[in-house]
């Protein structure tokens, strides 16, 4: 087992984080234990930034104490990846669908690094108190608007920090080339933040491309 | 001055960015949760009275600006202030860099928690969830009839025929059994020359026990629809009023809650449950739906069919208006939109009395 990024490590089963909540599974991942310590596998048809990583991403701007605001937590299966990884760190997590946070909070409480917050990421000063500053924004909202949203959350990202993006090409206009989506969100994008890497992930999910950008 | 909202307390600074003023909250997590939780609501705590008598010109908080009438300051200034002062804050209020973190994280879940609990109290989820539930209960009903339309069939192949609903029949086989207990002339006929074969108490005995299943599915059907029209009633009487309980209930099932449903608009609302044939429309250039789930609406699917989408449209533009009395003033208004409605078919039925002729496809008209 090799650690290819810090926290994240690859064996011949895929990407693997060390769990840490150790004989707890948060979505009916496989448990590996490897020197005594027990890692959980990240699973690239589950996970989205999972997928990104199979096929070649070179960027993963986490670090033990990031500080990460991840938008669209949904049942929180990639955060819980990312909450192994920034094991000193807090994750704020933004979910609007309250059937989907009912499901995220039992993890959350296992897991101290996580603030959930049930709020619509279109309107990002009604959590504002709630949060500081951050290192990294996630977001994987399937919405119209994505990179619109981005755009919304930026002050809460320090200067040079990451944006991590998956745009949904179908969830902007189902009539469209997806191709001519991902230009038009990535354009957007630019006005505010420099695009250093473009996966398209479409392998695994459909008309998705997962899009890393740093804040200027 | 500007007034910033943090965890720990208020903050007050004049143009310079300099804090002239910290109003502290308590210290407890419940406490803030429920200030935030009021504020997200719109709702101005009346414990913040003492900020009325302050000079405040700019405010982050959307409903504390709303309530002060002033003007609010943008999410990139509030967050460039906010990193210049949160030390100074800290220090008023003496909190540790690891306290506020775990007020952070306190506050949050409880907030989510209260948050939830607001969400889950709604009644119109509960109809959504009976409404699916009668869905399911529909199919299994159907599955097991299914079955024992097979299993009885083996005694009595002909009751099936003679008994037009599933649940009857379930009943019959379930109280009766064997058919020459059977004490209706008709069907008593039919058992005397029934193909089926003679079965053992055993047997009758072990489909009797499903049939008994079914009677029983019926009932709770039932109880769920008398819940549903009472619940419905209650919800969104207009609606009711306009097209009945049960597609009402659909409706608010299928945009997720009335709130959801009365911010839809018409064309949406005539759509609703076709979603797949919209985006077929949508992608392959397939021709478009008429109607969704209003469809079960018996003057549109009673209505002639170069008629059915007009009468669609009206409808749904009705209930659009009627959704969106429910939601926001629950007021008894429906008869004006019934009149309408019905002014409405009316007129279409007048102007569209005949089928539209049929285009000469390919050809082209002959000279």
């Amino acid at each position: 087992m090799k650690e290819k990024f810090s926290n994240v490590y690859y064996d011949d089963i895929g990407f693997l984080t060390k769990n840490l909540v150790p004989g707890i599974r948060v979505y009916g991942e496989k448990l590996v234990t490897y020197n005594e310590e027990e890692y959980r596998a990240w699973n690239p048809n589950r996970s989205k930034l999972a997928s990104a990583l199979m096929l070649g991403l070179t960027i993963i701007p986490f670090t033990p104490s990031s500080k990460v605001l991840y938008l669209g937590s949904a049942t929180g299966t990639t955060v819980s990846h990312i909450s192994d990884i920034v094991s000193e760190g807090m994750i704020y997590c933004v979910e609007f669908s309250p059937r989907s946070m009912r499901d995220f909070i039992g993890n959350a409480k296992m897991r101290n690094n996580l603030v959930p917050i049930l709020a619509d990421a279109k309107q990002p000063i009604e959590y504002a108190p709630l949060l500081e500053t951050v290192d990294v924004i996630y977001q994987d909202i399937a919405q119209v608007e994505q990179a619109e949203i981005v755009l919304r959350n930026l002050p809460f990202l320090k200067k040079g920090g990451h944006i991590m993006l998956c745009i949904k090409a179908r969830s902007i206009d189902v009539t469209k080339d997806p191709n001519e989506m991902f230009k038009k969100e990535i354009e957007t994008l630019s006005q505010a933040v420099d695009i250093v890497e473009i996966i398209d992930i479409g392998q695994y999910e459909k008309d998705h491309s997962f899009v890393v950008g740093i804040k200027r | 001055m500007i007034l910033i909202t943090s965890l720990m307390g208020f903050a007050l600074l004049n143009f310079e960015a300099a804090v002239e003023k910290v109003i502290p909250f308590e210290k407890n997590a419940t406490t803030i949760a429920e200030m935030l939780l009021s504020l997200r609501q719109g709702i101005f705590p009346s414990d913040l009275q003492t900020l009325e008598e302050l000079d405040i010109n700019l405010c982050d908080d959307p409903t504390i600006a709303d309530h002060l009438s002033c003007r609010q300051l943008p999410l990139e200034e509030r967050t460039t202030y906010y990193s210049m002062i949160e030390s100074q804050i800290m220090a008023y209020t003496q909190t540790s860099s690891e306290e506020l973190s775990l007020l952070r994280r306190e506050v949050s879940f409880l907030l989510v928690e209260k948050q939830l609990k607001v969400a889950a109290s709604s009644k119109d989820l509960s109809i959504s969830q009976a409404i699916n539930a009668i869905d399911e209960l529909d199919q299994t009903i159907n599955l097991f009839t299914e079955r024992l339309n097979e299993w009885y069939g083996l005694h009595f192949p002909e009751l099936e025929k003679l008994v037009g609903d599933n649940v009857q029949y379930c009943t019959m086989i379930a109280q009766i059994g064997w058919r020459d207990d059977f004490k209706d002339d008709r069907i008593s006929a039919a058992a005397k020359t029934s193909m089926g074969v003679q079965i053992s108490g055993k047997d009758m005995h072990i489909i009797q026990c499903l049939a008994k299943q079914v009677v029983d599915l019926g009932k709770i059907r039932e109880s769920y629809t008398s819940y549903i029209e009472e619940g419905v009633s209650a919800v969104a009487p207009n609606m009711t009023a306009l097209v009945g309980p049960l597609i009402t209930a659909r409706l608010i099932a299928l945009a997720g809650g009335l709130k959801n449903l009365s911010k839809k608009p018409a064309s949406t609302m005539q759509m609703l449950g076709a979603e797949k044939a919209l985006f077929r429309h949508l992608k392959t250039g397939a021709k478009p739906p008429k109607h969704g789930i209003i469809f079960q609406h018996p003057l549109v699917h009673n209505a002639k069919y170069w008629q059915r989408g007009k009468i669609a449209r009206t409808m749904a533009a009705e209930l659009s208006i009627a959704a969106r009395i429910d939601y926001f003033s629950g007021e008894m208004m429906a008869q004006g939109l019934i009149d309408k409605l019905e002014a409405r078919v009316n007129e279409i039925r007048k102007k569209n009395q005949y089928p539209p002729r049929k285009k000469n496809k390919g050809r082209g008209r002959k000279l």
